[in-house]
């Protein structure tokens, strides 16, 4: 009689699976306690698996290395034609800046973390800073060249939870360089995103910057998000709309930086 | 019954080397799942009498919903039905020749 009940499949079935579900009353211990002893060998395993990911990548690309150095050169010349219009932009801003006596300190306090994995089923990072640092939900990340990589959805005692531009709970207000076109950034999930509700009149072009927007106060205004891959819009749409690669490579980067507090805000 | 205890170190194993590891290597932005892999060999190989094939789709599940943010229960659920599915084929449609 005792192992009766043992041989009702379906019924142990469902008292484990019930069992698996009440944990949602104790999961932020229990991911916080997974995380915390993982913490060290998932970040040894991230290292290992980042270098052995670039130099097979190095192998299997030798053969279009010339053609993207190429791509590169021609890249960099543009950019450093934009940094000189830049520099004269800037140099005048501070000028208006000194005349109107407005202090000019860092634009944001940042918190530099690393990466330990990445999210199993969603667009989403945990990085090695967590409720101990000081982190909060809503902080957005950045990487050393200004690219923004999401912001922290979930904190626990040593790790946090990333989610990514393309994560779809992300959505936030950006605009194009060089135009005064805004829109809306949406995650479409698996490593894709859209700029949605672009006015008309304001031609888009594949190529074009895509920047975060003081709108919302969601992220720091000026942050480099992505790049228009492809325009989707149609005649009977009433905006524009399209298909954005967001800058961020896991791959490229070994740190991040959290932005703690930011002066638009 | 053993065997039973080293089933969730294996799990947990391969949802690490998944999660910080595999992730690097994606094919066309699929990442090779050893957690998914090794739940599908061990309910196609196991005998008929045998419960592995349960407890491996449990401990797969757990730490799938461990670390990803869905909420806890999602992938045990899938996975257990996953097993019972598998099961039931094997059991009804699959014929093993004897030796």
């Amino acid at each position: 009689m005792k192992f009766s009940f043992l041989k009702n499949r379906f019924l142990l079935v469902a008292l484990s699976v019930f069992f698996v579900f009440s944990l949602n009353f104790f999961q932020e211990p229990l991911r916080a306690f997974f995380y915390s002893f993982s913490g060290p060998l998932q970040s040894a395993l991230w290292d290992k698996g980042r270098g052995l990911s670039n130099f097979f990548e190095g192998l299997f690309q030798a053969p279009y290395l010339k053609s993207e150095n190429q791509k590169l050169r021609e890249d960099t010349l543009s950019f450093q034609a934009r940094i000189a219009a830049l520099e004269g932009l800037e140099e005048e801003n501070k000028r208006l800046r000194e005349a109107l006596n407005l202090g000019i300190d860092k634009d944001f306090t940042v918190l530099q973390a690393g990466i330990i994995s990445k999210d199993i089923s969603q667009d989403a990072l945990i990085v090695s800073k967590g409720k101990n640092e000081g982190l909060e939900p809503g902080m957005p990340l950045i990487t050393e060249s200004r690219v923004l990589v999401g912001r922290v959805s979930e904190v626990f005692d040593s790790v946090s939870r990333v989610v990514l531009l393309s994560n779809p709970d992300i959505s936030f207000d950006v605009k194009i360089e060089n135009s005064k076109a805004t829109g809306l950034w949406k995650g479409k999930g698996r490593g894709e995103a859209v700029l949605d509700l672009v006015s008309k009149e304001i031609p888009l072009a594949p190529g074009d910057f895509v920047l975060t927007s003081i709108l919302g106060g969601v992220f720091p205004e000026n942050l480099l998000a992505g790049r228009i891959e492809e325009i989707l819009s149609n005649d009977a749409a009433p905006f524009q709309s399209a298909k954005v690669n967001p800058f961020f490579r896991m791959q490229d980067s070994e740190f991040l930086f959290v932005i703690t507090s930011f002066k638009n805000k | 019954m053993k065997s039973f205890l080293f089933i969730p170190l294996i799990f947990y194993s391969a949802a690490l080397l998944q999660t910080s590891f595999l992730v690097h290597f994606q094919v066309l932005g699929i990442v090779l799942s050893p957690l998914v892999l090794l739940f599908l060999l061990i309910n196609v190989l196991e005998r008929k009498e045998s419960f592995a094939g349960m407890i491996s789709a449990w401990w797969a599940g757990f730490f799938m919903d461990v670390f990803s943010g869905s909420v806890m229960g999602f992938w045990v659920l899938v996975f257990v039905l996953g097993s019972l599915a598998i099961r039931f084929v094997k059991e009804q449609y699959v014929r093993l020749p004897s030796i």
